[in-house]
Formats: structure tokens, sequence, C-alpha cells
């Protein structure tokens, strides 16, 4: 795992990032742009499903716009993510704030997309419980590592 | 006193030096922004889509924003509130970023655009509440607003590259 970790620190496009702040700052803006659209579907969404928001509309009207919302903003993050990543590869991969926000992405995902026709009270409060830890996680990997 | 100096006053203050000094301050102020900036600017999309006539269509434009304002008006409260004690704390380094200028213009923007569709264009909200597609005034509303918040989130984060 190390050695392909340190390949992909090593490597030119990492380098490029690394070595260029104007870079790393538009990567960043744009990460944190498809952050607000995550957020803004997973409220969406889960909250439609929850009944707290459009209770006498059916759900998948709330529910299949919010998921779209949230597949775009992975759409910005996921690439933008993995980018800056590339230059502090070694060390963010062993911080274990960084790992608990990789395995909430995947787990929150998988719900979100996997049991999207499920529109349940309960599956709208799991989804939307794993989207706002990811948030916080998210803020704790930015300001505390 | 100019205003660079009323910048530099103000980093000075309990609020700036509680930012700065204490060991949590920043990360806890930020922390409520960045969650602020998801539940208002995430919550205020919802809104400008279906004045798009995007989402929701069935639904009246003032149910919408009845069920979206609580989130909207929290979100809003939590990303201005820390937004300013923010700025108190690096008041004087903001002062002189250009990303933090497009940041406030581009808010400016938007609160011009969110009073001119209050105060103007929903006079007549009766007259079209129920259209699945609102009227030209109404989705421009809608496509200001969006464009916007994108160009206040983009310019915030480089702010945060740019400023320190």
């Amino acid at each position: 795992m190390d050695t392909a970790l340190t390949w992909y620190q090593n490597s030119a496009v990492a380098s490029a990032v690394g070595n260029s702040p104007t870079v790393t700052a538009i990567l960043s803006a744009f990460h944190a742009l498809g952050f607000t659209f995550i957020m803004g579907g997973a409220l969406f969404a889960n909250l439609g499903k929850l009944g707290v928001l459009f209770p006498s509309h059916p759900v998948h009207e709330v529910a299949g716009p919010g998921s779209r919302l949230i597949a775009l903003g992975l759409v910005l993050s996921l690439p933008t993510g993995l980018l800056l990543f590339g230059p502090r590869a070694l060390v963010a991969a062993h911080n274990s704030t960084f790992q608990l926000k990789l395995l909430l992405i995947v787990v929150a995902s998988a719900v979100q997309f996997g049991l999207l026709r499920r529109g349940t009270r309960a599956v709208g409060a799991l989804g939307l419980a794993l989207w706002v830890s990811l948030a916080l996680t998210a803020c704790a990997f930015i300001l505390l590592e | 006193m100019t205003l660079l100096q009323i910048c530099e006053w103000l980093e000075t203050t309990r609020i700036g030096e509680f930012v700065t000094q204490s060991p949590y301050g920043f990360a806890i102020v930020v922390a409520i922004h960045l969650l602020g900036l998801g539940l208002s600017v995430g919550t205020v999309i919802w809104f400008d889509l279906r004045l798009l006539g995007k989402v929701l269509t069935a639904a009246p434009v003032s149910e919408v924003y009845r069920r979206l304002a609580p989130v909207m008006v929290t979100g809003f409260v939590m990303m201005f509130g820390s937004g300013v004690v923010i700025f108190i704390a690096y008041a004087s380094a903001a002062y002189n970023n250009p990303y933090f200028r497009v940041k406030l213009l581009m808010i400016a923007l938007a609160g011009v655009n969110a009073v001119l569709f209050h105060t103007y264009t929903q006079k007549h909200l009766a007259g079209w509440d129920t259209w699945s597609h609102p009227p030209a005034a109404a989705r421009a509303a809608g496509a200001i607003s969006i464009a916007s918040w994108i160009v206040v989130v983009l310019a915030g984060r480089m702010m945060s590259y740019t400023m320190f």
C-alpha cells in the first residue's frame, strides 16, 4: 500500500499540485463547492424521506433530485480530493480522521444510491446521519490535522 | 481612522483573540462556518431551482419557501455569525485580499437579488404560485442567486489559501 502511495506522491501530477499554491487553491475551491452540493442534496433527499420536508408530495420527487445533486457534488469533490491528496498521500492515508472520512463517503454513498428506491424514514435518518458525520469529519480533517 | 486601522483594531478585540489565541477557537468557528454554508447555500439552491422550474414543479412556490426557510435561516445565521467572527480575527489580511472583495461583492449581489425578489417579484406571487415554470423575473432571481452563491463559495475557499 505504502509503495503505491509513495509512487503517487512522487508522480508528476502530485508534484505539480504540491508545487503550485494557485492550483491547490483552485482545486480546494471546487472541492468545497462539491461539499456544498453534497450537503444540500443530502439534506433535501433525506429530510424528504423523513417526511420533514414536503410530506404531501411523493418521496421520489424529493429524493431523486437530492441524490442527483449529491452525485454532482461527488463528481466535483472526488477528483479534486484525489489531486489534493497527492502531495501528502503518505501522511493523509495514515491519518485516522482521513480514513474515517473515506469510509463515510463509501458507506453514505452506498446507502444513498443503493437504497435510493427505499424511501423509508429509517433510510432517510441513516442517510442524513452518515452525510452529517461526513461533513463533521471533513471539517475535523481540515482543521485539526 | 482608516478602514485598515479599524481592521487592525478589530484583531485586538476579545473576539479576535479568541479565534487566533485559543487552542480550538479557529477550528470551532470555521467548522460552524462550513456547516452553516452547507445548510444555507445547500438549501437555498432548492428554492432557486423551484423558481427555475426544475424541481418540485407540482408544489406551490410559497410552500417550497415555507418548508425550506427554517433550515435556510438557521444556516445563514450560522454562516454569517461565524463569518463575522473570522473576519474580526483576520480583518487586515482579509481587507487586503482580492478574493475577499469578490466574495463581499457577490454576497451583496445575492442580498440585493433576494431583497428585490421579496419586494417586487413576490408581490404578485398569488398569480403564479402554482405555475410549474414561474415568470421570467422569478427565474432570473433563481439563476442570479445560484450563480452568486457558487462564486461566494469558490472565492471563500480561495481566500483561505491566499490570506495567511
